[in-house]
């Protein structure tokens, strides 16, 4: 055991009283009282292996190292195995590190156990008083108790400071005036086409009964218009339940709502013919199709929007109107 | 030590001290005493996690576009070949596919962000039901609260950065709970996304956010930690030799830190094998964001889970008055909740000081069972929050167990009120089970294994006094002791289960069969382990 000798340099038992106390580790016992790792380890035999399972483990993480090298080059990384393979010479490599460390620690190093005293977690009174006293004579020097003007004027400085803050934050986005105007213009014109994802108009028979289609308005697919993404749904005649002022709003049992859920905004497309529920995978809400999407279940509190739909000359389907209401999710200024 | 290497070693030494006088300071370091426990190394493993983020962190930045930009993919995954997508979902492919040793870059990355989190979690519940949060380390805990928060929000920016279909989902749902907010709503999300959402700023500036903004203050703040940490010193547990003014344990020199570098290399090999081994977020399967699109059943990372749940679980509510909406169906779960458990969590030191009037400092942990109220309320908030979290998996778990989703809603929303509570009284009840087995230990001695038969042919096991050296227990008297008197059922199930939970936190087992005269030898030497 040679905790006394080397790496600590001074005595550590002896020097509780002579340098700050709390500061120095001192074993807590005799180093003699009793071997640490058990009678099997200590002996020069013993030594020697653990030494050699130690360097084992250094060994072996280089040449996982070396292999992760090889790996690297020589597999051509559209191989399966190839992530896996360099994770695994990682691993290998990192935990031979790690491992002989830790044995190095336990098999190597004296288990020694170190008592260190505390130091108190505040300061004598009279400290406390001394720095006061400093603080309470600096500020005197500053007159900023007895110089109002001084003590106001620094303070509007500061205040005013922080107007600058304000049109840069401010021009970070649009203008912040036009934002409920934004959320609350719909995306859809009166007469623009129902149209597919891949841009083509929809006709009556494009749909079978109980079916489904995402509509964007005159083949606007843009992610940027996020709140324009509709669905087409074809109920058989007598289904719907039209709200009262909006019979004329299906075309052929045909209807369209807004595919934005109304909680967070989630597309609600998870359509169900038998029951007619409309799911939002997002939180759940469902939304009952044939009585103008109400919300049945889940956290939504409004409807899905209704979009009134019409024919055009062609036989294909078209917004009869813009929608009503501001689509998705509500925010302060929705009425 | 050979010669050689002591002359070059105290030759640089000198060099710096001097230029910094930094022997003294350097020996202290040395000596410092850290102690030996388990529960302490969790700490480390998110210092670790963070310093294997920064590494492979920086990697994925030389390849990472963060621009909204859009592209007609033309990389070597052939399923998205000529699919219009956005350069930052671009190159994550190109990381992926194109990049030799970047796809293990990136697990490797995510799965250190998954540990991040989760250490900084578990680290916390330690620190909460030992009591190491009290004075004089509220510090330390504000600190560490702050280091969650600003953990989850790192995880939340990076998740969202590749712009693929699942984080998307993430970002508009964010999107939708920060314009949920009364009157300010509105304008700070568009002034965020610079517009309506997607907007085009929003991934560059998460990216600003991400590798910059919130790493900066991590890295501020865990100094801080581990400044205060090495300036007030560990607590520790209670234990022969232990206590208020001490601390025992190893020095940081030689011994702790072979071990802690030591473990950070076997932190480190664990995520390797991880990012190598087992796939983590596989954005090519998601496609890129498109705000017509979802994908049922999808998870986000587990650590925004419990938002997730909060919103699903919440009720169809909205105010709508005077011209406008609040709509508490978002603004609750997504906004006032969290702000209610992360309030409480940072205010929990200074609530349980005034509640129980101690000013006294404290360096000895608390066994949590000797604090039942403590610990109950611990557990208490743990329910709740695993409440929400599980919600998060509600459609997973209806279709696992077969039962109606609309079902799963429900049983959580009454979970949520029923089961704290209710488990804040069992694990009142384990705490007290557990103190009067102590207490039994102390009255009659402990077991000794050694088995005399009586004239009268009885067999009666031998108890041996406790010892002082085996006090590591703290001697406690149980919190009611009257209640404990009258108890007889329900008593020894409680304790025969609290022994059980008990060996966890226990800092130190003597093993007590050891025949008498051994363990006399062990009386005197501190050093077992
Ligand atoms: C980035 C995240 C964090 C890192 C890297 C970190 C790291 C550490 C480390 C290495 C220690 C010493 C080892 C240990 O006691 O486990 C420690 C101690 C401590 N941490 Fe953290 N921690 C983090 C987050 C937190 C959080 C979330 C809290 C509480 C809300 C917290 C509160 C504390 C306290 C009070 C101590 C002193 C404990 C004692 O001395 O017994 N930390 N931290
Ligand atoms: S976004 Fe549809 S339920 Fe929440």
């Amino acid at each position: 055991m040679s905790t006394h000798d080397s790496a600590g340099g001074e005595s550590l038992t002896g020097n509780t009283s002579a340098s700050a106390p709390g500061d120095t580790g001192r074993p807590a016992n005799p180093p003699s009282a009793k071997s640490p790792t058990g009678p099997e380890d200590v002996g020069p035999r013993a030594d020697k292996r653990s030494e050699r399972l130690v360097a084992t483990c250094f060994g072996v993480s280089s040449l996982a190292a070396i292999a992760f090298l090889v790996v690297f080059w020589a597999l051509p990384k559209t191989d399966v195995a190839y992530t896996p393979l360099l994770g695994v010479c990682l691993a290998v490599s990192l935990f031979g590190v790690g491992v002989g460390a830790i044995l190095w620690a336990k098999k190597i190093m004296p288990d020694e156990e170190a008592v260190q005293e505390r130091h108190p977690m505040y300061s004598t009174p009279e400290d406390a008083a001394k720095t006061a006293a400093v603080f309470a004579e600096g500020t005197e020097k500053t007159g900023v108790a007895r110089r109002r003007l001084l003590r106001y004027s620094f303070l509007g400085a500061m205040g005013t400071l922080a107007l600058p803050i304000v049109p840069i934050i401010s021009d970070l986005g649009v203008h912040p005036r036009g934002n409920a105007r934004q959320l609350k213009t719909s995306p859809w014109k009166k007469g623009d086409r129902l149209t597919t994802e891949e841009g083509a108009p929809v006709r009556i028979g494009d749909l079978e009964y109980g079916g489904i289609l995402t509509v964007f308005p005159n083949g606007n697919t843009s992610p940027s218009n996020s709140l324009a993404p509709t669905v087409l749904i074809r109920l058989r005649a007598g289904e719907n339940q039209p709200r009262p002022g909006r019979e004329t709003w299906e075309v052929d049992g045909h209807v369209a709502y807004s595919a934005i859920c109304t909680h967070a905004g989630c597309p609600a497309k998870l359509y169900e013919q038998q029951t007619h529920h409309m799911l939002c995978p997002c939180h759940q809400s469902t939304f009952l199709v044939t009585e103008h999407c109400r919300p049945i279940f889940g956290p939504a509190a409004r409807p899905l929007p209704q979009l009134p739909l019409a024919l055009d000359n062609e036989g294909f389907f078209v917004a009869g109107a813009a929608y009503q209401e501001p689509l998705g999710p509500s925010f302060w200024e929705r009425s | 030590m050979t010669t050689m290497t002591g002359k070059a070693i105290g030759g640089g030494a000198r060099y710096v001290d001097e230029r910094l006088t930094s022997a003294n300071f350097i020996r202290r370091s040395m000596n410092k005493v850290f102690p030996d426990h388990w529960s302490f190394m969790i700490g480390e493993i998110a210092l670790y996690s963070f310093i294997i983020l920064l590494l492979t962190g920086v990697y994925l930045m030389l390849f990472f576009d963060a621009t909204a930009r859009e592209v007609i993919y033309n990389g070597s995954y052939m399923p998205l070949k000529g699919v219009p997508m956005s350069e930052a979902y671009s190159s994550t492919l190109h990381i992926s596919f194109d990049v030799r040793g970047g796809l293990i870059m990136r697990q490797i990355h995510h799965w250190a962000a998954l540990l991040f989190v989760s250490s900084i979690v578990v680290h916390m519940m330690r620190v909460f039901f030992t009591g190491a949060f009290r004075k004089p380390r509220e510090i330390n805990w504000l600190i560490g609260v702050g280091l969650m928060v600003l953990g989850l929000l790192e995880g939340f920016a990076g998740y969202s950065l590749p712009d693929d279909l699942l984080s998307g989902t993430g970002l508009r749902i964010a999107y939708s709970v920060g314009q949920s907010v009364p009157v300010v709503g509105t304008w700070s999300t568009f002034l965020l996304f610079g517009g309506n959402f997607p907007g085009e700023s929003i991934i560059g500036r998460l990216y600003v956010v991400h590798i910059l903004l919130v790493p900066g203050i991590l890295l501020a703040l865990i100094t801080a930690h581990m400044m205060i940490l090495w300036y007030q010193k560990h607590t520790q547990f209670r234990g022969p030799g232990r206590t208020e003014e001490n601390v025992v344990g190893s020095r940081m020199y030689p011994s702790y830190a072979a071990k802690g570098g030591g473990f950070f290399f076997l932190v480190f090999g664990v995520v390797a094998a991880l990012g190598g081994l087992a796939q983590i977020n596989p954005v090519w399967m998601y496609g890129p964001f498109n705000p017509s699109q979802v994908s049922a059943g999808a998870q986000p990372d587990w650590y925004i889970g419990f938002l997730e749940g909060s919103l699903r679980l919440s009720p169809g509510w909205e105010i709508r008055a005077f011209g406008h909406t609040i709509p508490l169906n978002i603004l609750i779960p997504g906004v006032v909740l969290p702000g209610i458990m992360f309030g409480l969590l940072a205010l929990y030191p200074f609530l349980e000081a005034a509640f129980t009037k101690d000013k006294a400092q404290h360096h000895l942990l608390d066994r949590p069972r000797d604090k039942p109220v403590r610990t109950s309320l611990g557990v208490m908030s743990l329910t709740f929050y695993f409440v929400l979290w599980i919600m998060g998996a509600n459609d997973i778990a209806a279709h696992l167990f077969r039962i109606s989703l609309n079902l799963t809603t429900y049983m959580g929303q009454v979970a949520l009120f029923l089961l704290p509570p209710l488990m804040y009284a069992i694990t009142y009840r384990i705490c007290i089970g557990l103190q009067r087995s102590d207490h039994e230990v102390l009255v009659h001695g402990v077991e000794t294994g050694t088995i005399h038969r009586l004239p009268s042919g009885e067999y009666i096991e031998v108890h041996a006094p406790v010892q002082e050296s085996q006090l590591v227990l703290s001697p406690v008297e149980p919190d009611h002791p009257e209640r404990i008197e009258g108890e007889r059922g329900p008593r020894a199930l409680v304790s025969a289960a609290g022994r059980a939970v008990g060996s966890f936190f226990v800092a130190k087992k003597k093993d007590t069969s050891v025949p008498a005269d051994q363990r006399e030898r062990d009386d005197d030497t501190l050093t077992k382990r």
